[in-house]
């Protein structure tokens, strides 16, 4: 089905550009092979929209890759650009002040003003905390001595505490905790100091907006980054601290993510890039390479359609025009032989043979003809002739000459006033045309023929081993102005004798004198033969060339006795 | 398509030029069915001045047939005068045969 249908689209234009294609004998004879053609075609278009679709989506891959590449190698660096300049802010403010208070407390005793002094700052409203609490650490356990600023959310009693408290006093640095209240969520920070009056531990609440959204000026270097930092290392909403993506998280695509200390835990930054880092151009640039191959290909496909169909049009017509080149000799081939007689009469005493040769200059009809015509008693006229050019026209006027001489030659005519009479039917200068013509009138028991001609070449007189062309002088060509009767001759034929008149297309050949091609004829008529029909065949053979360039007419006669 | 390419297919070419109020018509190569309608279409031109009296001068013409004989003949009867010279022995020959040389000033 799906070929029928390609087919038929193939098909299409074609049909339109040449209406008669569906009644040609080409398509009629071998559609097998028209369509087998066709498919070809297709078969080199998708070969070009194959390759082509290939090398885009290689090149786009290609280019898009490197452009994710650079994507990702850019967005690393600003990731860890601001990831360096978080874990030089945040860890160092909250270590640098609570850790200060917590100091200060153990080198006091826990001096509750030393500690509202230390924290005041951080606490007030221009400060990161919201609160700040003193603990002292005896025996494992935590006891609130002081507090700054408002309520801590985690309360002093619980079990909670107790445990952040702990944890600081057994750690290092800093301890990070969540802190979520009935309203709102703080980060708690808690981080101890010893002296020589025991343990403290400093402890700070600051809060986050609940949205947890981050605004940043469009200056910032981040300003074209999706944002998302996380207490730990699980990227869960429970776990995030701040974003400024309006994306839902976690970040999806082209992502990266960094870790940096932050106390007792780290910080997870994962970033995404906004829109193309590395700008709009090279974002754009593989989908324009795909874009632009796909057109490229496209046009490749449809210019190879085109082209393939034009060749196949072209073989199409070469065929037709083959096939009627042939057709049309064919039909001249017919014509003229419609136009010569189909048989020779039967003259006692006489063995008569005709050949025609159409010529190979061309494909029109030729303008040769011969013929006898039977006059009783043993007498009889025999016409050959030749119109110059070739074509309708000049069949036309060979039919006109040939029945015109076949009636005069009836009417009793002798041969000289048979040519003049013809003479009133061709003019040159207004047929465009003339004719030479060989006229005979035999007497077959006299073995006498009187010869007339206009233009024509003389005749072969053919003896036992000796052959002569007939003293004929040849008057103007049919065609050409003459003024009164051409002169005849009278010839005699030898016992068992031949004559043979031709047209000049048997004796001419290029680059030699008609004279060589009389002497060929001459030598090629004496040569034994067993019948007229024989030797006319000897003479064409030996006289004419693979493919003669002129028309040839020849007819022999034969003397019984 | 070599078929269409009829075998020994002729080139013929004309030169022509004034000789004291004769056109002298030179013609080279083969003239034949298959190059005499280009000959004749440049013959018809040089014609086109007018001339009283045509010199055919056929002394670079190789071959020629009844196409060819129809040509000079049509110019015997377009203008006062038409003559042949330099006929090679094969072209002489033709004509006489075809008793066209006395028309053309040759016996």
């Amino acid at each position: 089905m799906a070929v029928a249908q390609r087919d038929e689209r193939a098909g299409g234009p074609d049909r339109a550009a040449s209406p008669s294609r569906a009644g040609s004998p080409d398509r009629a004879a071998s559609p097998d092979s028209a369509s087998g053609r066709q498919k070809r075609s297709h078969a080199l278009s998708v070969a070009v929209l194959v390759i082509g679709l290939a090398v885009t989506v290689v090149l786009s891959m290609v280019t898009l890759r490197d452009f994710h590449h650079n994507e990702q190698r850019l967005l690393a660096l600003q990731t860890r650009l601001t990831a360096a300049a978080i874990a030089t802010t945040e860890p160092l403010y909250v270590a640098d002040h609570l850790g200060r208070a917590a100091s200060l407390a153990a080198a006091t005793n826990g001096e509750t003003a030393v500690f509202r002094t230390a924290m005041s700052d951080s606490v007030t409203s221009g400060g990161p905390f919201a609160s700040a609490s003193l603990w002292r650490i005896t025996a494992n356990t935590p006891r609130l001595i002081a507090n700054v600023g408002g309520k801590p959310l985690l309360a002093p009693g619980s079990a909670r505490a107790a445990a952040i408290i702990r944890q600081a006093a057994a750690s290092k640095s800093f301890v990070v905790a969540e802190i979520t209240g009935p309203d709102a969520l703080r980060i708690g920070y808690a981080i101890s100091a010893s002296g020589a009056y025991g343990t403290f531990a400093a402890y700070s609440e600051e809060p986050l907006p609940t949205s947890r959204r981050l605004t940043e000026p469009a200056s910032s270097p981040i300003a074209q980054l999706n944002l998302a930092v996380y207490l730990g290392r699980s990227q869960t909403s429970a776990a995030l601290l701040e974003t400024d993506s309006a994306a839902p998280l976690p970040l999806r695509g082209t992502t990266f993510t960094t870790t940096i200390p932050f106390g007792s835990t780290v910080l997870t930054i994962t970033t995404s890039p906004r829109s193309s880092l590395s700008g709009t151009v090279s974002a754009f640039l593989p989908w324009a390479i795909a874009a632009g191959g796909l057109v490229l290909t496209l046009f490749a496909m449809l210019l190879t359609e085109r082209l393939t169909r034009r060749r196949e049009s072209a073989e199409r017509l070469a065929g037709q025009i083959e096939q009627l080149y042939v057709e049309q000799r064919s039909v001249a081939e017919t014509l003229q032989h419609a136009l010569l007689p189909a048989q020779m009469p039967v003259i006692p005493g006489m063995q008569i043979a005709v050949r025609y040769l159409p010529g190979t200059a061309g494909v029109d009809i030729g303008g040769d003809w011969y013929d006898v015509v039977p006059l009783g008693e043993g007498r009889f006229v025999f016409v050959i002739g030749d119109v110059s050019g070739r074509g309708v026209r000049a069949a036309a006027v060979m039919a006109s000459l040939h029945y015109a001489s076949r009636a005069y030659a009836f009417e009793g005519h002798p041969p000289a006033a048979i040519l003049d009479q013809l003479r009133q039917l061709l003019q040159l200068d207004r047929d465009g045309s003339f004719a030479t013509v060989l006229c005979g009138l035999v007497d077959v028991q006299a073995h006498e023929v009187i010869l007339a001609s206009a233009g024509h070449p003389p005749p072969l007189v053919v003896g036992e081993a000796h052959a002569r062309f007939a003293d004929v002088e040849p008057g103007r060509p049919i065609g050409i102005a003459a003024h009164g009767l051409g002169r005849s001759a009278t010839v005699k034929i030898p016992v068992e004798g031949l004559l043979i008149a031709y047209t000049d297309g048997l004796i001419e050949r290029r680059g030699e004198s008609l004279d060589d091609g009389m002497s060929r004829l001459a030598a090629a008529a004496v040569r034994e033969s067993s019948s007229v029909e024989e030797l006319l065949d000897g003479i064409v053979a030996g006289l004419t060339g693979d493919s003669p360039n002129d028309d040839i007419a020849l007819i022999g006669l034969r003397w019984l006795n | 398509m070599a078929e269409l390419d009829p075998a020994g297919s002729a080139s013929a070419w004309l030169e022509a030029r004034d000789e004291d109020g004769t056109l002298v018509l030179r013609i080279f190569g083969e003239l034949d069915v298959t190059s005499a309608d280009d000959v004749r279409s440049a013959v018809d031109a040089a014609l086109g001045g007018g001339a009283e009296r045509v010199v055919f001068d056929l002394g670079g013409l190789e071959f020629m047939d009844s196409s060819g004989i129809a040509l000079l003949l049509s110019v015997n009867g377009k203008v006062r005068e038409v003559l042949v010279r330099n006929p090679t022995a094969i072209i002489r020959r033709l004509l006489e045969l075809t008793g066209l040389a006395e028309i053309f000033g040759m016996s």
